[in-house]
């Protein structure tokens, strides 16, 4: 069996178009694949993919502190000690405010009465479900005020290479986190190929080389999407200019459309979408995103 | 054109951009209201980035660097005359960042997360806490607008401390916008609070609506006032709208989708002169109310 | 000499694990006495930050002269010079008496 290629695709700036290329890739290669959403402060990939929501496991990551109000005798040892201003006192006994809890123990350490123990943080929920190709998509959702520090990321990686290993699938496909911090190295983690989605904008461009910068440093091979590219032909050039001096290879420019909307509209990725004229248009940017998935697959044989 | 602005009831208050999903338009109406505020209303207005990890903002708008702030957090250091290897440190941290070795303590400060417990807790004080730096403060001014970005440092990663330290540096003297990080995790938590009021942006898709819901959830457990503004809005996508209807929510403006706008943004240039009429729904709302925290 | 080997699994014809800080396990190997142990380092693998820093404290007060895995962390890395322990990286794919193997036959290049 040959090895599993793992495609990560970033965008360092929001709303750029990773989530929806991310889900035509997965589209196009069908059962063949295993598709990760790791997007998972807003995970929006499920609207598209429509998985099934099976295997729901709950994730913890880190502790937090809960004082027991019996054992407790109100010295207040705990909330001196507390840098984080989580503990308070109600009528009962003092209490810790879960989300601002960081973890550290410094109250556990210092209670004369042994009041407070250390609990498993509950953290959010992973979910293997199948989706409307019939192949398996890993995702999660973090709980409300969580820390997204990357290991909930991890987790849903975790999972798809043994879900991919297990099944024989050839590819998986990862939609990224956004941004430039852990959930983003997460996310790259084991990546044979990495797919920046930008846009013609200043701070597109901005956010691109930012992102880049960190992809750098793994040396992973890496390709890129311009959406909405003629928008701005001018920043359009200046992002090729840059693809060119740093190795990236173009992959494709997808034209600002409103096809992207319609189709969206009717939660459906733009290589599923039909219309009923026989558009060549639609047709032309259907072709560029198959042929992209095309160029991915060639760099990773 | 004829504007009305209402009689407002005190300007000092502090308003929070925030969204479920990044690229919805958070920094575009932070940066242009802001900028209509100070020029065409004539009032003194500061708008504030929190999105510390990548503020950029600062490509919109036009304004003079006055002032600039490092911002530290404290961490432990360790003094090697002072101790004895009693090795008491080296289990203790729950974060990782204090190494016990055999004769020495080594302390990772990106991983430490200022809690004091190793310092206080050494018999021989020798692992005394000292500020490391994280990120800069800078300050910009032109006319009534007063711009204050808080950037960390690359390689760092502590977001919370560093947008404390920001919103702490504000003077409240006057309307303050805060133009918060996309997401719904701690550093958003942390911009929103002490705010009289949180707008929400969000764009009429699937997705945008997805993730305005999951940001609603967040403002309703964090007990904050919240109203929704629609941007890139269209005809078409209008589960966003019934929603709010039904669950009483406040819609308070809708930017149109408009090419000339995206081209304009594009370029890194301000579009208020193209949305001043919903740049003013949005003013008179928040100032035409009583807003409490 | 005592040389460790991060561990996918607790035998010699286990496969080298390519992390360090968040490694199943280790073989700590004796190439005098040919004898081995295995350390499970699961504390660590379920770690949210830290787990290189935490880890590499362990194999220090394992007093391994030198570590071999795929990739050390650049925190982990700092621990284990400072503890004048040698790494080895890069090693990825081959069981962890092929690596013992290849470190003996000087075949891996020292970090």
């Amino acid at each position: 069996m040959g090895k599993i290629k793992e495609v990560v695709i970033i965008s360092g700036k929001g709303g750029t178009g990773k989530t929806s290329i991310t889900a035509s890739f997965a589209v196009l290669e069908g059962e063949n694949c295993v598709v990760a959403d790791c997007d998972v402060d807003a995970a929006d990939m499920h609207l598209l993919l429509k998985p099934d929501f099976k295997n729901k496991k709950d994730f913890y990551s880190g502790t937090e502190a809960v004082i027991d109000p019996e054992a407790c005798i109100n010295c207040g040892k705990c909330d001196d000690v507390c840098h984080f201003d989580s503990i308070f006192q109600n009528d009962v006994s003092y209490f810790v405010e879960p989300m601002k809890c960081e973890g550290c123990k410094y109250c556990v350490y210092v209670c004369p009465t042994d009041a407070i123990v250390m609990k498993d943080r509950w953290s959010g929920h992973t979910y293997i479900s199948t989706i409307k190709t019939n192949a398996t998509m890993v995702h999660a959702k973090l709980g409300i005020g969580s820390d997204n520090s990357g290991k909930l990321v991890a987790e849903v990686k975790g999972q798809a290479k043994q879900t991919a290993k297990m099944l024989k699938k050839e590819y998986i496909i990862v939609d990224g986190s956004p941004g430039v911090g852990c959930p983003v190295l997460s996310s790259l983690s084991g990546a044979k190929f990495v797919v920046f989605v930008t846009e013609p904008t200043v701070s597109g461009l901005h956010d691109l080389k930012r992102v880049h910068e960190l992809v750098k440093k793994f040396k992973i091979k890496s390709g890129c999407v311009i959406n909405k590219s003629d928008l701005n032909i001018d920043m359009s050039n200046k992002i090729k200019e840059y693809l060119e001096l740093e190795n990236i290879l173009l992959l494709a420019e997808l034209p600002y459309s409103d096809f992207f909307k319609k189709s969206l509209r009717k939660y459906e990725t733009i290589v599923e979408y039909e219309d009923n004229t026989r558009n060549k248009h639609l047709q032309g940017i259907k072709d560029k995103i198959k042929n992209a998935w095309n160029t991915i697959k060639e760099e990773v044989k | 054109m004829c504007i009305t602005i209402y009689a407002f009831v005190g300007g000092k208050m502090k308003i929070a951009i925030a969204s479920g999903k990044g690229g919805t338009g958070k920094t575009t109406l932070s940066t242009n209201l802001s900028t209509m505020i100070a020029q065409k209303f004539n009032k003194n207005i500061t708008l504030v980035d929190l999105d510390v990890e990548e503020p950029n903002s600062k490509l919109f708008i036009d304004v003079e660097l006055k002032k600039s702030s490092e911002v530290t957090v404290m961490v432990p250091s360790w003094d090697s005359d002072l101790c004895d290897h009693c090795n008491k440190c080296k289990n203790i941290c729950e974060f990782n960042a204090l190494v016990g070795l055999k004769k020495s303590v080594m302390i990772f400060p990106e991983l430490c997360h200022n809690c004091y417990l190793c310092s206080d807790l050494c018999p021989q004080n020798a692992l005394p806490m000292i500020p490391k730096k994280i990120g800069i403060i800078k300050e910009f001014k032109k006319g009534n607008l007063k711009f204050i970005e808080g950037r960390l440092d690359i390689g760092i990663e502590q977001a919370v401390p560093m947008i404390k330290a920001t919103k702490e540096y504000v003077n409240n003297d006057c309307l303050v916008i805060y133009d918060s990080p996309p997401g719904t995790s701690h550093p958003v938590i942390e911009s929103v609070n002490k705010t009289e009021l949180v707008i929400l942006v969000t764009e009429p898709s699937p997705f945008g609506f997805n993730d305005l819901k999951l940001a609603i959830e967040t403002m309703k457990v964090l007990k904050k006032n919240f109203a929704v503004v629609i941007n890139r809005a269209n005809n078409e996508f209008k589960e966003i709208n019934e929603y709010c209807k039904n669950e009483n929510i406040d819609i308070i403006a809708e930017i149109p989708d408009k090419r000339e706008i995206a081209e304009l943004y594009s370029k890194g240039e301000l579009i208020y002169n193209e949305i001043s009429t919903q740049l003013i729904e949005i003013y008179n709302y928040i100032e035409g109310r009583k807003w409490e925290r | 000499m005592k040389i460790l080997i991060t561990a996918k699994g607790k035998t010699l014809n286990d496969l080298v694990d390519p992390r360090f800080g968040r490694a199943t396990g280790f073989i700590l190997y004796n190439t005098d006495t040919k004898e081995y142990s295995y350390h499970d380092n699961t504390e660590n693998k379920e770690a949210g930050h830290g787990a290189g820093t935490n880890t590499s404290q362990k194999v220090a007060e394992l007093e391994a002269s030198a570590v071999i895995s795929f990739h050390i962390g650049d925190k982990a890395k700092k621990v284990l010079d400072a503890s004048g322990i040698d790494t080895y990286q890069h090693v990825e794919n081959i069981t962890i008496q092929e690596a013992i193997n290849k470190f003996q036959n000087g075949e891996l290049e020292k970090d």
